[in-house]
């Protein structure tokens, strides 16, 4: 097999529609589409995954026929909008292009309808770490649905028509308490998993991990690139670059960090940034800017100054005993000091700070 | 003239995808119908019988004169309307759908525009385009900007080579009944997997 199969096999190989087929066939494709629309439909109608605090289960059987529930206590709707009746959790199933059957969430357990139906999980109880929240069952088993940038729902991630709305909910819903997982993997693997000390370079894992969001939420007119590492100079590539086809747009994004991290020995404190890194940072940027300007002239650009502040107070080894919650969160709301390196120009946009939370109650 | 091809991919696009979509941008169905036409190629059919051609804009993203053309006629036909950036269709727009897809010459077309539609109900618009502009055309046109028409020899050749390759992957040999849901989404997450980042969302 070639390298490139190979690659494409073992992709494959996580992916539940891969495994419909292989257990349902093609009508079980049909079924699993009519099943994400409802998820769609619900989601970016009037109930949000959160709303489902009790869970959520969606199914369609291969028969349109066959009722495998007992209908009593269930009730018919055409409108995903009025599940906005419903309580915190329901099982739907799906009669067609306009029809479901609702029941309040009860204890259905979904291996009673995976010989006969496409069936969809969303489990709101579940915390990242303890596993799948979103899932698809089938008589082999539950296929978790991935969700690499830690969204309410990966099926129905939020959009955003501008740059800034999909930082401002970057910032609130997916980094101040590392939601997304690939930012979680910034941190030391210490023993109480207390958020104090990042990884080892987590510059990378910070860059993906906004990319990855911007990549999949930023809509427009035209096609919206997101690219990493790009050269903007001929000394150092900026973080992120976003363009905007047609339009002529970029919004260039320079990420820094601080706090304190791990060495590349993974046993002892390494790098640790203060505010005077994300100043470099604002020169850096403004470089990136003025180069950028002169390469693209006709070109509207925007720069944003990113930080990721992961700043604690009493950290003196990697794996500190005690940390007090007044060290822990001493920086939460300790604005970082530019003094006078932030540039007066239009196109350097006013720098964000990303708190990364402690994982020790307030 | 209105393209016919152009015409009916636009009302089919915004019939499948904007319905869960909450509509869709002029750019998006550039994509969506770029993908249905690469997809027709994987299926065996040649690119030039797509009907008309693409190229690609300074951000590597493909564009078609004649979609462009196709949904501003629809457009001023009252059989789409145009919602500040997205486009859907209308009561108008949908008879007209059901009439155009009785139409044989579409019937083919139905089975490229389906898979790429159903791409969408795993893998977000923007994540979708963002993957596609790894396809190995629009990635070798945005390196050599000189090369402004897509589906040239040289990006066939390389395209047909992933779909060999994807094809042994699936072990399945490709034939007139697959249905292309699964190839769409495995083809996809590679191309997205090629950014290095968690983006490839395992559909």
């Amino acid at each position: 097999m070639s390298y490139e199969a190979e690659k494409m096999a073992a992709l494959a190989q996580d992916m539940y529609t891969v495994h419909v087929e292989r257990e349902h066939g093609q009508l079980g494709i049909e079924r699993l589409r009519e099943v994400l629309k409802a998820v769609h439909s619900i989601y970016y109608g009037k109930r949000s995954p959160k709303s489902f605090p009790d869970g959520l289960l969606i199914f369609a059987t291969l028969d349109p026929e066959f009722q495998p529930l007992d209908t009593s206590g269930s009730i018919e709707i055409s409108k995903p909008v009025e599940l906005k009746r419903m309580g915190t959790g329901a099982v739907v199933q799906v009669l067609g292009e306009r029809s479901l059957r609702v029941w309040p969430r009860e204890a259905i357990d979904w291996r009673q309808l995976v010989e006969h139906a496409i069936v969809y999980l969303f489990d709101a109880t579940n915390r990242p770490e303890d596993g799948p929240s979103e899932a698809i069952a089938l008589p082999s088993g539950l296929r978790e649905i991935d969700n690499p940038n830690g969204y309410p729902s990966a099926l129905a991630p939020p959009t955003f028509w501008n740059l800034e709305e999909a930082l401002d909910y970057y910032t609130g819903s997916l980094a101040a308490s590392s939601t997304c997982p690939t930012l979680r993997e910034a941190w030391a693997r210490e023993s109480q998993n207390r958020h104090l000390v990042l990884c080892n370079k987590p510059e990378r894992r910070m860059r993906r991990s906004l990319a990855a969001h911007l990549r999949s939420s930023v809509r427009d007119t035209m096609s919206v690139r997101v690219d990493e590492e790009q050269n903007v100079s001929e000394t150092e590539p900026v973080d992120i670059e976003v363009s905007w086809s047609m339009v002529g747009h970029i919004a260039l994004i320079e990420i820094k960090w601080l706090g304190q991290s791990l060495n590349e020995a993974g046993d002892d404190l390494g790098t640790k940034y203060a505010d005077a890194r994300a100043r470099e940072g604002a020169s850096q940027l403004a470089n990136y800017l003025d180069e950028c300007h002169e390469r693209h002239p006709k070109h509207e650009i925007n720069g944003y100054l990113i930080v990721f502040d992961a700043r604690r107070r009493g950290v003196k080894t990697w794996e500190p005993e005690v940390v007090s919650k007044q060290d822990a969160w001493h920086y939460r709301d300790r604005e970082i000091d530019y003094r006078d390196s932030i540039p007066q120009r239009q196109d350097f946009q006013s720098p964000r700070r990303l708190y990364l939370e402690p994982r020790i109650a307030m | 003239m209105i393209s016919p091809q152009a015409s009916f991919d636009t009302l089919q696009l915004l019939d499948t995808v904007g319905a869960s979509t909450n509509g869709v941008t002029l750019g998006e169905l550039q994509v969506l119908d770029y993908l249905g036409c690469l997809l027709s190629v994987y299926d065996g059919a040649r690119a030039r019988d797509w009907g008309f051609r693409f190229s690609v804009t300074e951000t590597g993203a493909p564009f078609a004169k004649d979609i462009a053309e196709a949904v501003g006629w629809l457009g001023r036909t009252g059989w789409i309307e145009q919602d500040d950036r997205v486009f859907r269709l209308t009561q108008g727009g949908c008879v007209e759908l059901e009439f155009q897809r009785s139409l044989a010459p579409n019937d083919r077309r139905l089975r490229y525009l389906d898979a790429s539609a159903s791409a969408t109900l795993s893998m977000p618009l923007p994540s979708l385009s963002n993957a596609l502009s790894k396809e190995p055309g629009l990635n070798r046109a945005l390196g050599f900007m000189r090369h402004k028409m897509l589906l040239d020899e040289t990006s066939l050749e390389l395209v047909s080579d992933q779909f060999e390759a994807l094809s042994e992957a699936l072990k399945r040999p490709r034939d007139d009944d697959e249905d292309l849901t699964v190839p769409t989404v495995v083809w996809l997450a590679y191309l997205a997997d090629e950014y290095g980042s968690a983006e490839s969302q395992a559909a």
